[in-house]
């Protein structure tokens, strides 16, 4: 019964989590909600949306919620991977030199409007997400753990922007997009930011704790025919697959990779402990399609024409495959 | 697992149950569409054993359909599947597809006993989740099935008059198979018997014919059904139309009844008919009577020979039928059905050579006793001048003749009656009254396609003497079924007395004014027209000199003799008649 009880621990700090989250972030149930999977699950997520939505103030909160250390990078044209990483400083009092850590050395790094910065910025930070580590002197520092890049970008405004390579874009687990408030969550913001009283969230869990639930969420089971689903939703996003949809077919250029699969199981996972199950659910895996995949398909000029978003095909193929499922 | 199973197993059964019910029901409403389409063709087409068929086919459909849905039954895993897809959350194949060592895990355990729950709360809601009516339009399926029942029960129980074809169409098959398996054995037979070569070949060239008619017969069976099909309209049709005319004689009938004048006519005419064929009888049978022995003889002869023949027809028959039987080739059936068609085939030879000369024999007897018969005319012609003399002393004489012509044959019918009534005063010496009484005969011939012929003669003696002619027509039509018209005219006879001895005058009833008005009765199922003459009445003659009367008879009769074809003998007799009543 340990097992249940850690489950059940699981369950109830993951949701005292999303409670002081939800002190201080209005609504957006859901980005925090996918924000926490992410962290779980060990990933980075990248979030998209227009400025002024509160993707800082969400990071922070989550940071504050976790007790864990935030960190700020305001990507800009002129950063460099040094201000990133780090730099090699000579100590003069003892003549030698010294690594003095960057902002990435962080347990959650907020990477402010991350296409503003240089490709050759944007990969220093991409090789800290991907490796753990940062190389500066010919010497590698170990990032802390748990560490997470939470990276924000403007869809809109794109003049003076870097986009990010779709092998970059690879690195991040999940893809948020922030909507905009409804009415009673602007007002509600207004509420909270304008008077005298600001609300913050108290720690509910260490780093240590985190990391425990990571685990815990590793364990849960995923039966071949989930797995088999999850295969043949990865596989349904290339164009070339002769299941796929007639739409995939004719708006992506490109489909998901094998990232994608293991994003799309570790998220389901994570869903399924949230909910207080051991085991992956098909649900789980459609839940977590949309955030995974839709930062993986490479949309044709057709589809960007015709606005037809990633998040449109996705739930096409989910079609699809749960016509297939429900035949007994 | 055992728990998770035995729920799974139940959820099956109620699935696998309300599965058969929709294949069943499936099957009746897809199994009736071929078999109503076949029943309905069945209506316009002879189709033998329809009914059996159609049933089978229903049958066969509802049973593949069972037979499908038993192949593609539940299992636990799709079971497992149903619960996990309606319930949402894979826990049960999950569990199911556990490996042993992660069941005894925590995890495992606590996937199990999801499962578990998850299994038995769906079998808690089986009869709201898995209603009988589950995955098919009960309602629509069932309106089907009450509908398609509907329509087969009336199809089946509806009677067909083509089945009667289709049954009549394979017994005609079965029957041709067994002859032509009959001709064939006789073929055989007739191949290894011991026969002499020209009839051997004779024999085989008259059973291969019948075999070539029997093919034929096949060939059109049918076309015969077609005929047969339109036969029995037909039958139905006059049916109906016998049922009409039967009503129509009734109400005639009835009208006949009330009518007391009609009734008195057909007393009166069914009383004439009456006497004509008494008379005509009583002709016969004074023929008859005065048959010569030479007559006699020669009837007795041609008696004999006809019974010699009929003797060697049956002798060489089975002469032929032990020569067969002799050769041990041949089954006492097919012995007996060889010697059918050898009668047949001998009676066919006989016919065209011995019969030629039997045929002569029958002429020249024939001749013999029509001469016999001559012989009889003339006696009765005798007894008639006899009984004329008896009556030369009335002044009156009165002279009737009278013709009957009877026609019958197996459609038609005509008759014809006439009458002729002379009466003249004789005040002269050998004056008396006299009556004269008149017979007539008349002889029919009718035709079997319903066309009749027929003449009549008539002689009367009265005071004087009297001759009286009659001749009728009939001609009827006729179609099988007792239909025919027949018609008949009858012309008046004619009279004339004389007063033997003294020849001093004679009765010439000169213009015989005979007019008759046939009444016909007749209706169309009854048959034939009957026509009777009427009345001829004779208008008063004039007195005159008896040779002259006799000159003038004796012209007439020779005329009357150049124009017709009589034979030379009665020819004579009639010149040996006028020698006797010479008044010289």
């Amino acid at each position: 019964m340990e097992h249940t009880l850690q489950m059940e621990d699981a369950k109830h700090m993951i949701a005292e989590l999303k409670q002081e989250v939800a002190k201080v972030i209005v609504g957006q149930e859901q980005v925090v909600e996918q924000l926490l999977w992410c962290m779980i699950a060990g990933g980075h997520a990248l979030l998209e949306g227009i400025p002024g939505l509160g993707k800082t103030m969400l990071v922070r909160t989550v940071s504050d919620a976790m007790e864990l250390e935030f960190s700020r990078i305001q990507f800009t044209p002129d950063l460099m991977p040094a201000d990133i990483t780090g730099t090699m400083l000579l100590d003069l009092s003892s003549h030698t030199q010294r690594f003095s850590k960057g902002p990435i050395f962080g347990n959650i790094v907020l990477a402010d409007e991350i296409n503003r910065a240089t490709p050759k910025t944007q990969s220093a930070l991409l090789e800290a997400m991907q490796e753990g580590t940062v190389t500066a002197g010919g010497e590698s520092y170990t990032l802390p753990r748990p560490f997470f890049v939470l990276a924000t970008q403007n869809p809109i405004e794109q003049e003076g922007t870097y986009s990010l390579p779709e092998a970059q874009l690879d690195r991040f687990l999940i893809k948020i997009g922030i909507q905009f408030p409804t009415r009673d969550e602007l007002k509600e913001i207004v509420k909270r930011t304008t008077g005298v009283k600001h609300e913050s969230a108290r720690p509910v869990i260490d780093g240590k704790k985190l990391e425990a639930l990571q685990q815990l969420a590793k364990q849960v089971l995923c039966s071949d025919d989930m797995l088999e689903l999850a295969v043949s939703f990865v596989m349904r996003t290339h164009p070339h697959e002769q299941d796929a949809p007639e739409q995939i077919k004719q708006y992506v250029r490109y489909g998901a990779g094998p990232r994608a699969l293991q994003a799309l199981i570790a998220i389901s996972r994570v869903r399924a402990l949230t909910l207080g199950r051991a085991h992956v659910s098909w649900g789980d895996i459609t839940y977590a399609a949309k955030p995974v995949l839709r930062h993986r398909l490479g949309l044709s000029y057709e589809a960007l024409a015709q606005g037809i978003a990633a998040d449109t095909l996705i739930e096409q193929i989910e079609r699809t495959l749960e016509q297939q499922r429900a035949k007994v | 697992m055992t728990a998770i199973y035995n729920h799974l197993k139940f959820i099956a059964r109620r699935w696998n149950r309300t599965s058969l019910l929709s294949a069943f029901i499936k099957g009746v409403v897809c199994g009736a569409l071929p078999a109503a389409l076949l029943l309905i063709v069945a209506r316009f087409v002879p189709i033998l054993y329809s009914k059996w068929i159609a049933a089978a086919i229903w049958l066969l459909c509802i049973v593949m359909f069972l037979i499908i849905r038993l192949r593609n039954r539940m299992t636990a895993s799709s079971a497992a599947k149903l619960v996990d897809v309606e319930l949402g959350d894979d826990a049960v194949r999950t569990a199911l597809t556990l490996p042993e060592e992660q069941q005894l895990s925590m995890m495992g355990k606590h996937v199990v006993e999801h499962a578990v729950i998850a299994a038995e709360r769906y079998r808690a809601e089986l009869k709201q989740r898995i209603p009988w009516q589950r995955g098919w339009n009960a309602r629509l399926w069932m309106s089907l099935m009450g509908l398609t029942i509907v329509i087969i029960g009336s199809l089946f129980i509806m009677p067909n008059e083509q089945d009667a074809v289709a049954k009549q169409m394979k017994e005609q098959e079965s029957l041709i198979a067994e002859l032509e398996e009959e001709l064939q054995h006789t073929k055989d037979a007739v191949e290894q018997a011991e026969l002499e070569e020209q009839d051997k070949e004779q024999l085989l060239a008259s059973l291969d014919e019948l075999l070539e008619q029997l093919d034929n017969k096949e060939r059109l069976s049918l076309s015969h059904a077609e005929q047969l099909e339109e036969a029995l309209k037909e039958l139905k049709q006059l049916e109906q139309e016998k049922d009409q005319a039967v009503q129509r004689l009734e109400q005639l009938n009835d009208a006949m009844e009330r009518e007391q004048s009609l009734q008195q006519l057909q007393q009166s005419l069914e009383a004439a008919k009456d006497m004509a064929k008494e008379s005509q009888q009583q002709a016969v049978r004074e023929a008859l009577k005065q048959l010569t022995s030479e007559q006699a003889d020669a009837l007795a002869q041609l008696a004999r020979e006809l019974e010699t023949a009929q003797a060697e027809l049956a002798n060489e028959l089975g002469k032929a039928a032990e020569q067969l039987e002799s050769d041990g080739a041949l089954t006492d059936q097919d012995a007996e059905q060889l010697a059918r068609q050898l009668s047949d085939l001998l009676s066919s030879n006989l016919s065209s050579s011995e019969l030629s000369e039997a045929g002569n024999s029958l002429a020249q007897q024939l001749s013999d006793l029509s001469e016999a018969l001559a012989g009889v005319d003339a006696n009765l012609s005798d007894q008639l001048a006899r009984a004329a003399d008896e009556y030369k002393a009335n002044e009156q004489e009165a002279s009737q003749g009278s013709g009957t012509d009877a026609n019958n044959d197996t459609t038609s019918n005509g008759s014809s009656d006439g009458e002729g009534d002379g009466a003249d005063q004789e005040p002269d010496q050998g004056a008396g009254q006299g009556a004269g009484q008149g017979a007539g005969q008349g002889a029919g011939q009718g035709a079997g396609q319903g066309a009749g012929q027929g003449a009549g003669q008539g002689a009367g003696q009265g005071a004087g003497q009297g001759a009286g002619q009659g001749a009728g027509q009939g001609a009827g039509q006729g179609a099988g079924q007792g239909a025919g018209q027949g018609g008949g005219q009858g012309a008046g006879g004619t009279g004339a007395g004389s007063t033997p001895g003294q020849h001093a005058t004679v009765t010439t009833p000169r213009i015989y004014e005979g007019e008759s008005e046939p009444s016909v009765d007749g209706g169309p199922s009854t048959g034939g027209q009957i026509s009777s003459g009427g009345v001829s009445p004779t208008v008063t003659g004039q007195q005159g000199n008896y040779s002259e009367v006799y000159r003038e008879y004796e012209s007439a009769a020779k005329d009357a003799l150049q124009r017709s074809n009589l034979p030379a003998h009665m020819q004579n007799k009639v010149q040996q008649y006028f020698d006797s009543i010479q008044p010289d």
